[in-house]
């Protein structure tokens, strides 16, 4: 088991930070920042659709599952897009 | 329908979150109206987006030798110094249909206020987005917004008087932040009015507010019902006061 961590500020935006335990698959995903999302439960959403994913996947993998959340819960995030938390994610992992 | 007007008041911080919360619980169930208040925070405290880790974000040792509160608010945004002496906070509670339903185009109705009580101040400012004001290049206030069962409740700060020293002593603030901002010293990030208007006193910034705010409305000056803060006290004490909230993330 591994741990990674990258942060990114997102320009114009704000900061996202992804704390990731993982092996073949991701076991653990925490993702803070000073970003605001609208409902903020969804959040949790994506931290636990992440959990059992395919490190493997690339960044269009993990933007897939943030967007497949966001459209699910009617979420909005303000301050960054879902390619700024995939890419953040996938520096993560690396 | 007349706005609630809840003039400039102090609390602690677990009591101001909870005081919001409470507020909007009542104008969701119809028992309360659309209210704005301005409060300040004694003692002074940090309080950090509901997004944020508070280990990441706040120096707790500093906090608690200088006797510095810490919270975490049910809204987004970054972490914010709350000087007793250095700032107004307001709230902005009300159902969402009275402000637009876009999230930046209702920021900037609301931090529009905060531009007009500057100008009324003699200080020319700007909102930034997505949830600043700025006076020049320097943030003067800063803001932040949650939508709940069909309520909208905006906060956020006016710097009176910074202590820029002091504020960064309480927050851990990463050059990851700032970096693309290209600037050196984080002083130089922020102002304040009793630098940008030496002389003003701080009732003459929360007067100023409350014109602004008031403008084209129609509003009653008002207190909390017993029931309001019955409810806030009960939240102060299970959600805002306690470490599962406050360190959860």
């Amino acid at each position: 088991m591994r741990s990674g961590s990258a942060s990114r500020k997102v320009p114009g935006g704000k900061l996202i930070r992804v704390q990731v335990q993982f092996s073949d698959t991701i076991r653990q995903m925490r993702i803070t920042g000073d970003f605001f999302l609208h409902p903020e439960e969804a959040l949790n959403r994506i931290e636990e659709a992440f959990e059992g994913a395919d490190v493997r996947a690339g960044v269009g993998g993990f933007r897939s599952i943030i967007e497949r959340i966001l459209s699910s819960c009617n979420a909005q995030p303000v301050g960054f897009t879902p390619q700024d938390l995939a890419e953040a994610i996938s520096e993560a992992l690396k | 329908m007349k706005w609630r007007i809840v003039p400039l008041e102090t609390h602690g911080a677990a009591m101001n979150m909870a005081i919001d919360e409470s507020v909007a619980e009542h104008i969701a169930t119809g028992g309360s109206p659309p209210t704005i208040r301005f409060y300040r925070w004694k003692p002074s405290a940090v309080s950090i987006g509901c997004f944020q880790s508070m280990q990441d974000e706040v120096d707790l040792r500093t906090c608690k030798e200088l006797g510095v509160d810490v919270v975490r608010r049910r809204t987004g945004g970054g972490a914010v110094y709350h000087d007793y002496d250095g700032e107004i906070t307001y709230s902005v509670i009300a159902p969402e249909g009275l402000l637009p339903k876009d999230i930046t185009a209702s920021y900037k109705v609301i931090c529009g206020w905060i531009v007009d009580a500057l100008s009324l101040l003699g200080i020319q400012s700007g909102f930034r987005p997505v949830n600043d004001i700025v006076a020049g290049e320097r943030k003067i206030s800063g803001n932040a917004q949650t939508r709940r069962g069909g309520i909208l409740l905006q906060h956020g700060t006016i710097l009176y008087c910074l202590d820029v020293r002091k504020m960064f002593s309480l927050l851990k603030v990463g050059a990851d932040k700032i970096s693309d901002k290209m600037i050196s010293s984080v002083e130089e990030r922020v102002t304040c009015v009793s630098r940008l208007k030496p002389g003003l006193d701080m009732e003459e910034v929360h007067q100023a507010l409350i014109r602004s705010f008031t403008k084209g409305k129609q509003f009653e000056f008002g207190a909390w019902k017993k029931e309001e803060l019955k409810r806030a006290q009960e939240l102060a004490q299970i959600r805002y006061g306690s470490d599962t909230w406050n360190f959860q993330r």
